[in-house]
Order: structure tokens, then sequence, then C-alpha cells
């Protein structure tokens, strides 16, 4: 089209004269796990750390799928020798079907990512569920209902609590807060507050917390809105409370 | 905002994922955007995006502030990885492959001095492209977002390939005197 350098910013304007459309909201995420899976693969300069987040309770740790990685090595080591291969024999076109085994490897590595992404969402979400059941099916799991609160009578919510396997907490209609607020969920042991952690409602206002038993007999459980990334001791509006029985 | 994109790469460089996390916040619209252009469908636009910010990840620690803006370097990475993709797909009936299809638009090498273009430049070039006449319009449409050379616009558009070649440059002229000519190279932002 052109080669005058010259004509770069016309290419520049041509590369945004387009109708600018925002990516889906979840490539975000996978966008950043692949980037980072795939240099932690293959390149020794970078050393990717994922920064701590404030600690939300809701899920627990997933496994690391460490082991499913293994799986790849031989596709791309198979790769690289047949680039090898193609390379030694000079063949007419053998830079093109390089660059395009080198386009495979690039999409397996993605591929790859994509799925270590998927396998990890998995298995978030199995060890969730496997906490929960082993919650709810506890010999010594109570029941506290949490009642909305005056100013957002229209929530509720449920504690079930085991001291030997933690304790879930769900919660509905809990409105959706304004940015760098959220909620924070609090055991009172002893006259003192023990927090598990801060969560945001789904868009629908439920809410699942999955938590360590707190360390002593629960007089209440409570939920209040605190500045994004919680506090120690609770200052907010209490949205939920609920006192188990005796 | 060009200083907050160095910072960035030197972010990313030093194994900071925040600094990619910001990154992709910045220009993951712009180059979403010319991806769905090229390849049309948003599964494959996902699949570019997501290719040009792990390309940026890998190479950050080599990425030469001197070759220019780092905007247009990942348009550019969009652009090709775009065409990449489109080109895969019709690899099926492409025969003509052996083109140096890519040699239609060379990337800038290090020397050059890329001057990215502001959001007010940017909309005189989207004016002037709707200005263009529709056939030297399509030509570049086609040479840009089709990745196409200019012999093989002349087969698509079934026109001679010398009309081609002087509607190309009739548009880039015109683009050119849109976007202010040499003016541009005053590097007021580089």
């Amino acid at each position: 089209m052109t080669d005058d350098p010259q004509d770069l910013p016309v290419l520049d304007a041509l590369g945004r004269a387009v109708p600018q459309v925002a990516p889906p909201a979840e490539l975000r995420a996978r966008v950043l796990a692949a980037a980072t899976a795939a240099a932690q693969e293959d390149a020794p300069a970078v050393v990717a750390r994922p920064t701590p987040t404030p600690a939300p309770a809701r899920v627990a740790e997933p496994d690391r799928p460490g082991s499913s990685s293994s799986r790849w090595p031989w596709l791309l080591a198979a790769a690289a020798a047949l680039i090898a291969v193609f390379s030694s024999l000079g063949w007419v076109g053998a830079r093109r079907e390089v660059e395009r085994l080198h386009t495979t490897i690039a999409e397996l590595r993605t591929n790859a990512t994509a799925l270590l992404a998927v396998r990890a969402d998995f298995d978030r979400a199995q060890s969730a569920s496997q906490r929960v059941l082993a919650i709810l099916s506890a010999e010594d799991v109570h029941y506290t209902a949490l009642g909305g609160q005056p100013p957002t009578p229209g929530a509720r919510g449920r504690v079930y609590m085991s001291p030997t396997r933690g304790l879930l907490m769900a919660a509905d209609a809990l409105p959706a807060l304004p940015a760098g607020r959220t909620y924070q969920l609090w055991t009172i042991v002893a006259g003192q507050p023990v927090s598990h952690g801060v969560f945001d409602p789904e868009a629908n206002g439920r809410a699942q917390v999955i938590a360590d038993a707190p360390p002593g007999a629960a007089q209440a459980f409570a939920v209040t809105v605190e500045p994004a990334g919680g506090v120690p001791a609770p200052t907010g509006p209490k949205v939920l409370l609920g006192v188990p029985a005796l | 905002m060009l200083d907050l994109d160095r910072q960035c790469i030197t972010r990313i460089a030093a194994g900071d994922q925040t600094g990619l996390a910001d990154l992709y916040d910045r220009h993951a619209t712009a180059v979403y955007s010319l991806a769905l252009r090229i390849v049309k469908r948003p599964q494959d636009a996902e699949d570019v995006t997501q290719q040009v910010f792990t390309q940026a990840w890998r190479t950050a620690a080599r990425y030469d502030h001197g070759r220019g803006v780092v905007a247009a370097w990942l348009l550019m990475m969009s652009r090709s990885r775009a065409l990449d993709c489109l080109r895969r797909r019709t690899a099926a009936r492409d025969s003509s492959s052996d083109d140096a299809v890519m040699a239609a638009i060379p990337d800038p090498g290090p020397s050059v001095e890329y001057v990215v273009a502001t959001k007010q430049q940017v909309t005189r070039a989207q004016t002037a492209l709707d200005a263009l006449p529709p056939e030297q319009r399509e030509a570049v449409e086609l040479a840009y977002y089709g990745g196409l050379t200019q012999s093989e616009i002349a087969e698509r558009t079934s026109t001679p390939l010398g009309t081609v070649k002087s509607r190309v440059r009739s548009a880039l002229q015109a683009l050119r005197a849109a976007m202010g000519g040499s003016g541009l190279h005053a590097g007021e932002q580089s």
C-alpha cells in the first residue's frame, strides 16, 4: 500500500479509524491469565507474580493444575522438530511453512493456557462445592437466619456453621454497592468481631461466602458495608444480622 | 499519556502483572476494535486481542522505546495478527500465498520516528476516508483492513492494476493532506 515513512501516521490513523467496540468484560481475565501463563512457560527473564488481593473468603483456594501443563510440551517439541526438518531440507517455501508452524505453536500455547484457565475455574468451583457439601452434611452444623436491617430491609441471609468444617453464608436481595464499598461478613465471638472477609453480590443480589469457622462460640453473625478491601473491625452500617439459637 | 504507556512496558518487563492489566485497560478497546474490523467475528477478534497482549507481555523486555509509540505498536500487532487469522481462514482457497502480502504495508523499523495520531487526527482521517470517492476508499480498505496486495485488489475488483495503483496513490495523498501532511512529524507528542 505504501512504504513511505511519511504515511505511517496515516496507517496508524487507519488503525484507529474503525468503530470503537469494547471487548467483552470477561476477555480481560482470560488475556491476563493467558499472557502470564505463556510467559511462565518459556521466558526465563520474566517472572510473573499475581498481585495479592485483599483476601475475599468467598471461595476456597483452588489446587493449581500445574500437572496438566505437562501434557503440552511434547506437542510443542514435536512442532519444533518439524520446524527443524523443514529448515534443514531447504525447500522452496519451507520458510513459509516454518512461519505457519510458528503460528501453530502460538495457537497451541494460546489454547493450552485457555484450557488451563477453564480447568482452574472448574477446580475452583468443584473445591467450593465440596466444601459446601462438607459443611452442610457435618454432624455439628447449625443454622442461623439473617434478617435485613433498616438500610436494606428486603435482604435475607442464612448461615450454616460447623465448628469443625467451616461456615457457609448465603444471602439474597443485597443491593449493588457504589464504587469503593464492599460487603464484609463478621462473627461476634466473646464480644469481639471476627472477619470472614469481603464479598460482592452477583448482579441478581445473591452472594455466598465460604470461610473457616470462627475461633469460639458464635454470638451473632453480621454483614456490614465497608470501604473496599475491608476493615479490621466493623465501621459501616449493618445490612444483615442473625443470632444463633442457644 | 505516552509516559504512562512506557511505564506499563517497563513494569511488564520487570514481571509486574499489573503493568499488563493497566496496558490492557488503556488499549484493549482499540486493539479489539481494529481486530474486529478485520476479522469480523467477535470470537476471532478476542483471540487476536489475547495474542497481542500475550506478545506484549512476552516481548516487553526487548521493547525498544526509541521505536515509537506503544499504542501504535499494539495496533500494528493487532492488524498483523488479525490478517494472519484472516489468511488462515481463507488458506484453503488461497493459492497465491507466495505473494508477500505483508510487504504491502511494512512495519516501521526501529529507526523510524513514529508519531502517534491524536484523536483529532483520527477524526480527520475518518472524515477524509469517508470523503474519498467510493472506488478509492474501497482500494484503501481492501489494502489496510483486508491485507490485500494491489494485484489482489485488481483481481478482486476486476480493475486494471494500473487503475488500482493510481486509486491507492490518490487516496493516500488525500489522507496525508487531511492529516496535515508533513506537519505531523513535528513530533509534538513524541
